[in-house]
């Protein structure tokens, strides 16, 4: 009950253009003021906490990566570069897109910070080069998705630790449905550019293939450093997104573009995405407290016992589930709250833990991309300027391969335990 | 909600499914812009022009802040034999100041992420009575959680950070700023929608502005 | 296969009676770990014949312990479970439990907490803030895992060692030779994985829930932190609740503590156990504690305001002075299998 309280008036106060973060501040304060055991000071304690965690960390580190990336003229290079490579491709800078997030996602465990980097740098090349809004947003942020899926994996720690799985096998079973994610994403861009000749670019010479590959290789040493960094143990997943701006900025001072006009800028535009950003990630962690503090979420998952002693019916039931909650809750808390109920049930159900945290793992992700609270269509709103309803209306087609995806994971198992048991890790 | 630092201008292009013309070579050369949009208060009073600039200024040097602490937090583990305790906690505290101090300037800029679900629907004079609403509810949570913000303060003082062994009462205390700068800001917002409407871009042009069409 | 029914009904929700008195009480303790699975759940069993609905949440749902405390400080939290060390921010001398070396075992550690001098110290400091413990859990006794073995402070010197974000871990492990390296529980196994860090230390069953055997060749049995976790809620709680209540909570707790004993005891024994058995990991046991002690004794104690309390306990210890609060295991029904844990 108070679940649906809270939503619906999270809906309303969003209809009525009150920004996200205090739309998610509003219910939860009433709430505490309304509860007699409740006092007002955890409110900003709560919203405190959200924003008081290592983890987060990475979220302004990349804004600001992505915005020193093109201030330093590091993504032209790499855009000229992908784009002189696959560019006679028809809708070649989807098929870019989605590549690059791959790539990206081997860096960065989490998806609202593939969309910050990614989102600034893709979503304008793309628009310029004929793209529409819609699709570049909807394409980035349906890719972003890649990142948690694949191994360093931020939900996969979270999720191995509060199931008592090992993190090692949960990060090998994601591989596999992120290759089912990225293939999907390829179709659904060949799907929605078919027939637009106009998308195709003129195919470069090979020389010039050559000289712009050449002139990309250094902003491409960024992946190596951050990945070759991480796999080294030099240093963990979150520390590593300041080392992606510290290599950065040693480039753009390279080519003569750490100026102090653009630094400013780069700056400035970062600090009010961060702003943006990190004032909803403290508004939903307030929001969160109050529907874990009801068990919301426990008692719908309940519900579902009393429904069925089926498998496939409960299988069903827990994705519709998992959708709906990664709807109004940040990642995060949504596992922190629901691993512990479902997965030992899972288990009576003779369901894997491994396989059922791949499943819920991508499922709420699927959440950062669904109003009320949807973190990555904010932040690529936030980095590209574009209205949230333009990026809502943007992802939209690619619901159909996401959809897909999640559905491959839950009802094969295989796609997440092939991998983890060919290593002897389950 | 229509002051926003500009981006890179966009050429026109309409929305469609997949991209809507064609433009198969280079981009087109783009006129880069890094000055910063001033709203009407900030051209009459040289004082808040001044507080804009501190605003954005410091939250850009805890935004720097946070990226050498965790930078530091790296190199200490390879340059000393005995890494700082206090990088991690610290980074943290700097970031929660990040985050209120900049999302107060954000509301300076008018640019909080809002969700326009009914924005391209309504009469423009309805829509201008939502934004004054919206602006309201903004202010009393601004002044509600200033207020919590002062209550948690209270409550943790003489209690300190376990690493760093700095004050709690710092930690919270940015809410307390945080909030009562949005509070200021918002109050000002409203003003200058209700005195100064022609400010105000329609919902409408917005959404047009920003899509370049 | 997944059409066919399955018998579910083990977990089907327990109707709660509308009329019970709700108290909510927050860990950041997995759901499966002996804190909940024997702890918590045996006090929400006790409770609920009290007509008193104990609602639990556990694994950090509603924050991370300096939360929980502050939580239960401003009355918006019932009951709190909390590492000794985090009560040092409130009240400086609460920290000793979290001293190293301080006491030897599982049972000594019950001993100590149930005595005259650590009751005084829980009194002192529930007069001056307020916050209450009202009784205290064994958590387990803490090991560092490495890879090679960790038998003296010159096996540590130089390692990596990463420890909770609390001063008194890191300067325990400075105390005791090692580099210590403050880093988030969740990113311990990658960390380790990679290198980042070379060694962590923690109690067994924290251990094996983080699958650190994974990524780890050898577990040196140092025992350096024989460590519990207290119960805590505000005095304004307690002189809100009836008399029967208040015995009611106070009782639970105290069955919920021995429940937790047995299982942590037992579960830190068969975890070993089933290493061995199966090779998982290296187990060294040869440890020189006495020169670890050593270090504790040189570099720490005289660092710590609690310095003439950590001596006063153990004096207290050694003088085998009988508890005043809680029941011995030895007279409790959950210990009467005779399968108590003789650790020495
Ligand atoms: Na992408
Ligand atoms: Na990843």
């Amino acid at each position: 009950m108070t679940l649906l309280i809270m939503v619906l008036a999270l809906l309303a106060l969003l209809a009525l253009r009150v920004p996200v973060g205090v739309a998610l501040i509003v219910p939860s304060l009433v709430y505490i003021l309304v509860d007699p055991t409740a006092t007002l000071a955890l409110a900003a304690q709560q919203a405190t906490s959200g924003v008081f965690d290592f983890a987060i960390l990475a979220v302004p580190m990349f804004i600001l990566l992505g915005n020193l990336a093109n201030i330093s003229g590091a993504t032209d290079r790499l855009y000229d570069a992908a784009v002189a490579a696959i560019g006679h491709v028809r809708g070649s800078l989807g098929y870019v897109n989605i590549l690059t997030s791959f790539g990206f996602s081997w860096i960065s465990g989490a998806a609202i910070s593939d969309a910050a980097a990614m989102g600034r740098i893709q979503v304008p090349a793309m628009v310029r080069r004929g793209y529409s809004p819609g699709f570049s947003l909807g394409v980035t942020g349906a890719s972003s998705l890649i990142a948690p899926m694949m191994p360093p994996s931020i939900p996969a720690i979270i999720y191995a630790v509060t199931a008592g799985v090992s993190v090692g096998a949960l990060f090998m079973a994601g591989i596999v449905p992120a290759l089912v994610l990225v293939v999907a994403l390829s179709l659904m861009v060949w799907f929605l550019t078919r027939g637009r000749e106009d998308l195709r670019l003129e195919k470069a010479s090979r020389r010039e293939r050559v000289r712009l590959g050449v002139r990309a290789l250094p902003p491409v040493g960024a992946a190596v450093v951050i990945l070759g960094g991480i796999l080294s143990g030099i240093f963990t997943p979150t520390e590593a997104s300041a080392v992606g701006v510290a290599y950065i900025a040693i480039l753009a001072a390279c080519y003569g573009n750490l100026g102090w006009e653009k630094v400013r800028y780069a700056l400035a535009t970062s600090v009010e995405t961060v702003g943006g950003v990190l004032i909803i990630v403290a508004g939903a962690a307030l929001f969160g407290w109050v529907l874990a503090r009801e068990q919301a979420p426990q008692v719908a998952a309940d519900l579902i016992l009393q429904i069925t002693d089926r498998p496939l019916v409960f299988l069903i039931l827990a994705n519709i589930l998992l959708l709906i909650v990664g709807a109004v809750l940040e990642p995060t808390s949504a596992i922190l709250i629901l691993a512990p109920v479902l997965v030992p049930v899972a288990e009576a159900f003779g369901l894997s833990p491994i396989h059922f945290g791949t499943m819920m793992i991508f499922n709420l992700m699927i959440g950062l991309l669904t109003p009320p609270v949807g973190l990555v269509l904010f932040v690529l709103s936030s980095v590209t300027k574009h209205p949230v309803t333009t990026v809502i209306r943007g992802t939209v087609p690619f619901f159909v391969p996401m959809l897909v995806t999640l559905l491959l994971i839950a009802f094969i198992p295989m796609l997440s335990l092939w991998l983890p048991g060919l290593l002897g890790m389950v | 909600m229509s002051e926003q630092t500009p981006g890179p201008a966009q050429p026109a292009e309409p929305e469609g499914t997949a991209g809507a013309s064609t433009s198969a070579g280079a981009p087109a050369a783009e006129a880069e812009d890094y000055s910063f949009r001033q709203d009407r208060l900030e051209q009459n009073s040289a004082l808040y022009r001044w507080i804009i600039r501190i605003e954005r200024s410091v939250a850009g040097v805890f935004l720097v802040g946070v990226f050498v602490l965790v930078l530091t937090q790296v190199v200490s583990r390879y340059v000393f034999s005995s890494p700082f305790s206090w990088t991690e906690e610290l980074a943290r505290v700097v970031m929660v100041w990040l985050t209120f101090l900049a999302a107060l300037f954000v509301s300076s800029r008018r640019a909080h992420i809002t969700v326009d679900l009914l924005a391209t629907v309504v009469p423009p004079r309805v829509s201008r009575a939502v934004s004054a609403f919206a602006e309201l509810v903004v202010i009393a949570t601004a002044a509600v959680m200033s207020i919590a913000g002062i209550a948690m303060v209270v409550l943790v003082s003489g209690v300190s950070l376990p690493a760093t062994g700095l004050p709690t009462t710092l930690l919270y205390g940015a809410a307390v700023v945080g909030f009562a700068g949005i509070f200021i800001h918002s109050i000002l917002a409203l003003y200058l929608q209700i005195r100064h409407p022609e400010d105000e871009l329609d919902p409408v042009m917005k959404a047009a502005e920003l899509e370049g069409i | 296969s997944l059409m066919q029914p399955v018998d579910i009904s083990g977990f089907a929700a327990e109707a709660p009676d509308p009329d019970a008195t709700v108290v909510r009480l927050a860990n950041v303790y997995e759901p499966g770990h002996p804190a909940n699975t024997c702890g918590t759940a045996t006090m929400r069993e006790e409770l609920a014949q009290d007509g008193i609905d104990l609602k639990v949440y556990p694994a950090a749902q509603l924050g991370g312990e300096p939360e929980i405390i502050e939580q239960v400080a401003t009355g918006a939290l019932d009951i709190g479970i909390s590492g000794g060390s985090f009560f040092g921010a409130w009240y400086p001398d609460a920290e000793v439990v979290d001293g190293a070396f301080l006491v030897d075992n599982s049972r000594e550690y019950d001993r100590a907490t149930r005595g005259p001098l650590l009751t005084r110290l829980y009194d002192d400091m529930a007069e001056e803030t307020g916050l209450r413990v009202f009784s205290s859990w064994y958590y387990g006794a803490r090991n560092v895992t490495a890879n090679k073995p960790v038998r003296s402070p010159e096996d540590l010197r130089g390692l990596k060692i990463r420890t909770p974000d609390a001063a008194l871990y890191l300067e325990t492990i400075r105390a005791l030779g090692g580099t210590a390296t403050p880093m988030a529980l969740s990113e311990v196994y990658l960390g380790l994985q990679q290198g980042a860090i070379d060694a962590q230390e923690n109690p067994i069953p924290t251990i094996a829930s983080n699958k650190f055997e994974e990524v780890q060749s050898t577990v040196s049995i140092t025992r350096h932190m024989v460590q519990g976790v207290q119960l805590v809620t505000s005095e304004n709680f307690m002189e809100g609740l009836s008399e029967g209540e208040r015995t009611a909570v106070l009782e639970a707790a105290d069955a919920a503590r021995l429940a937790n004993l047995k299982c942590i005891e037992d579960e830190e024994r068969e975890i070993l156990e089933q290493w061995r058995a199966e090779g998982t990991i290296e187990i060294v046991e040869d440890i020189d504690a006495e020169a670890f002690r050593q270090g504790v004794k040189e570099n720490l104690l005289p660092a710590k305001e609690w310095g003439d309390l950590y001596l006063e306990v153990q004096e207290e210890i050694a003088a085998d002075t009988p508890t005043v609060v809680g029941t011995d295991p030895e007279d409790s029904p959950v210990f009467a299998d005779g399968k108590t844990e003789d650790e020495s």
